[in-house]
């Protein structure tokens, strides 16, 4: 925005107060805007072109979906936008931001969006704008698009800043709100209510459209595990001994299915020496890897650290808002050419990645490594090259990983050299196999994070007779498929393309909350099972993936200004409404059945083990006085087994499924707040505890 | 009515709720794979694959009443294994 423009007055709206301060640092012609504060609000005060800049952070959205009047029932298809507090009571600090914000936007003659540049950053700027400035503030409102919070991405965002609101991402933004809560709220409500009818009590449970999904890809996995049953296959281990070393050879046949095969191959080559035939050496070229997209940055994170992809995401955002990386929710793995590599290693200089960097600096060319996904409003994520200070624990993790996949991704390739020798012992054929890295490329930079074994091997030389001193044909079983763990639960949600970069990872929570999944790898509970039971009894739409991938196409046209927000907002309206009347005219019988699963899921988390006397289950009981918790045998309240154990009053107990072994009472798990879990025999007078006193 | 091994209703005409039902038929198919690759009869098989820790919870939970009818119904062990109505008729 230039001078002779002169607006006076602008008001300039961003996402977070830690934004607000930075883009008003970055704007202010000294530098030193003037901090004020309004209904305890922080805001700035910057001059910049004989411009006054009044900057002001929101909260993340000030304003949301919510029902126009009406009882707590379903269906629901008439809502509004309202102020976030007034539909729901713990988001009261909300309300003296929208308070203040319009008290500043009075005698402003221009209106700046700087929240976020994607589509929930669009909408929280344009209905503060439209709700809380007045809607003759949109058309004099202008945007501001960067990727990064430095100086430079913010100056430079100024000066190239849109004459309007990007009112198609604003309009994408506003249906995906309005669709989301009209499944939401209605399928939820009908699921909370059918219990509350059958039952008599209220359980909150909720499903949207990419949560149903998303729980039916779990369930689908948990049938298969629960349902497998192993094949038996054979293996040969065998040892040879070479240059006075002993190594692991591979039978070349690979798994063997018959037993009696196995057995010959067993008895034929034990403790024979065979010719080494032939020494094969081949050069494996390995790529650097492509930078990180939040999907890519999120996998790795929980691969490496076992972060959940929350977490991983939290720590990112906070990481931007330091200014340290560019913008995490991106879904590209590309770096356009404006952005300056060597800029940014150059402010890593004095860091400890010093030496790496002046390595790759001192290069003629450097490119990244790019990856196919794009996007189009964010670079993949990278670092600003501004040195980080004080950065300690988790948040320096994730900063590593960033910085250090970004160096890798300018590095060379590495090459690895494998070797493979064939063995013939009696006329079956024997693999001896070694690898090493002899240039390790790119792998320096990201060292701590590469999976990379080497095995070297003697020299060998063909026709030379080998000994195999064990021959073993070894019975294994076959696997059955891996859980999903966040980590591949976010990929098959990417491949299946649903849900977006922003909401997959509280999607995955939601599910933890809602005690519809439980531990890592994710197993699916009772409740979760008759969930996707009773969905996919009456209103399997909820769980499939074509509608909601469907949804997500039309919510991106909308972005792209091909259709209009309202005509999908109304089709989804249309697809609920037949769902909801069969809901309606089924909700005893669904009822019934979602709360069965839910009284067992409780008697299980009751439940500690088997009484050590008579055999039947050990459950966690309360004093009808005291109010105290205690174990019990079920037998106690029929008077045929008296068994009892105090247990502690804090903290959350669960059964691990083990015995003492010198009393065969159960062993609990307690695990308090604060504290390392901990686990103990049930029983206080076991002699055990005497042993360890 | 109920499942045998959980608190789900059976499908209609059989012992088992459609996933114990669906592991009772894997079981049946892993019986003939586990024939062909090594000499197994029928309980032994059970007893393998009701003590393999690969072995799902619900496919276990079958195996280990198969395991138990088979036992009690015959002492001096069936080369074969019963079918989902024989099973019902003779329970």
């Amino acid at each position: 925005m230039k001078a002779d423009r002169t607006l006076g007055r602008i008001l300039v709206i961003c996402e977070k107060p830690r934004a607000a301060q930075r883009i008003a640092e970055a704007l202010d012609e000294g530098g030193k805007p003037l901090k004020r504060r309004m209904m305890g609000v922080a805001y700035y005060l910057a001059r910049r072109d004989g411009d006054e800049l009044v900057i002001v952070s929101a909260l993340g959205h000030l304003y949301t979906v919510a029902q126009r009047g009406g009882r707590w029932t379903y269906p629901i298809f008439d809502f509004t936008w309202v102020p976030v507090h007034e539909a729901d009571r713990r988001a009261g600090k909300r309300r003296v931001f929208i308070e203040a914000i319009k008290r500043l936007s009075r005698d402003v003659e221009g209106y700046v969006s700087a929240c976020d540049y994607d589509i929930e950053g669009s909408l929280i700027a344009y209905n503060i704008l439209r709700y809380t400035c007045g809607e003759s503030s949109l058309k004099a409102a202008r945007r501001m698009r960067f990727s990064a919070l430095t100086r430079r991405d913010i100056l430079r965002a100024w000066e190239n800043m849109s004459g309007t609101l990007d009112f198609p991402l604003i309009e994408a933004g506003r249906a995906r709100h309005e669709v989301d809560w009209l499944f939401g709220i209605n399928l939820s409500r009908a699921l909370t209510l059918s219990v509350k009818r059958a039952s008599g009590f209220y359980r909150t449970l909720s499903i949207g459209r990419v949560q149903g999904p998303t729980l039916s890809f779990i369930r689908d996995r948990e049938i298969e595990v629960r349902t497998f049953v192993p094949r038996p296959y054979w293996v040969i281990e065998a040892e040879a001994e070479i240059g006075g070393r002993r190594l692991k050879v591979e039978y070349a046949g690979g798994r063997i299915e018959r037993e009696a095969e196995a057995l010959e191959i067993e008895r034929r080559c034990g403790g024979r020496v065979g010719l080494l035939k032939a020494v094969s050496r081949s050069r494996h070229r390995i790529q650097p890897p492509t930078l990180f997209n939040l999907g890519d940055l999120q996998r790795e994170a929980y691969r490496v650290f076992r972060y959940s992809p929350s977490k991983t995401l939290r720590l990112a955002e906070s990481l931007y808002l330091d200014a340290y990386i560019s913008y995490p929710r991106t879904s590209s793995q590309k770096l356009p050419p404006t952005i300056d590599v060597r800029e940014i290693l150059s402010g890593l200089r004095e860091t400890a990645y010093g030496p790496l960097v002046e390595e790759l600096l001192s290069r003629k060319t450097l490119r990244p490594r790019e990856g196919r996904m794009d996007d189009p409003a964010h670079p993949a994520i990278h670092p600003t090259g501004i040195a980080p200070k004080g950065l300690k624990g988790a948040g320096a993790r994730i900063y590593d990983l960033i910085c250090r996949r970004f160096m890798a991704s300018l590095g060379e390739e590495a090459v690895r050299e494998r070797v493979k020798a064939e063995i013939d012992v009696e006329g079956h054929l024997f693999h001896l196999k070694g690898g090493r890295v002899i240039e390790a490329g790119w792998m320096r930079f990201y060292r701590p994070y590469v999976r990379e074994k080497e095995v070297e091997l003697p020299p060998l030389e063909e026709g030379m007779p080998i000994r195999l001193l064990k021959v073993e044909a070894v019975r294994r079983f076959t696997k059955p498929p891996s859980r999903y763990n966040q980590s591949s639960l976010l990929k098959r949600m990417e491949e299946a393309e649903i849900g977006t970069k922003a909401t997959r990872a509280e999607i995955l929570d939601t599910l933890y909350r809602r005690g519809y999944v439980e531990g890592d790898p994710m197993r699916i509970t009772d409740l979760g099972f008759a969930i996707v039971e009773t969905l996919s009894h009456y209103c399997p739409e909820i769980l499939s993936v074509e509608m909601t991938r469907s949804l997500e196409r039309k919510l991106e046209a909308i972005r792209l200004g091909e259709i209009k927000a309202d005509e999908v907002v109304e089709e989804a309206v249309e697809a609920l409404k037949p769902i909801l009347k069969r809901f309606k005219e089924r909700e005893m019988a669904i009822g019934l059945e979602i709360n069965r699963a839910i009284r067992g899921d409780i008697i299980r988390a009751n439940t500690l083990g088997n009484c050590p006397r008579c055999g039947r289950e050990l459950r966690i009981f309360r004093g009808r006085e005291s109010g105290k918790r205690f174990a019990g045998c079920v037998g106690y309240f029929d008077g045929s087994c008296t068994v009892t154990y105090p247990l502690p009053q804090r903290g959350r107990i669960e059964a691990t499924g083990k015995r003492c072994e010198v009393c065969g009472a159960p062993i609990i798990r307690v695990i308090r707040r604060g504290r390392r879990p901990w686990e103990l025999c049930i029983d206080p007078n076991c002699p055990s505890k005497g042993v360890r006193r | 009515m109920r499942c045998k091994l959980c608190w789900r209703d059976a499908v209609e005409g059989e012992d088992y709720c459609t996933y114990h039902l669906e592991a009772y038929r894997r079981i049946l198919e892993a019986y003939e794979d586990w024939r062909g690759a090594m000499d197994i009869g029928w309980e032994e098989f059970l007893r393998e694959i009701s003590e393999n820790p690969a072995t799902g919870e619900w496919a276990r939970e079958v195996a280990l009443s198969l395991l138990g009818e088979f036992r009690s119904l015959s002492p001096s062990g069936s080369p074969s294994p019963p079918s989902p109505r024989r099973r019902r008729g003779s329970s």
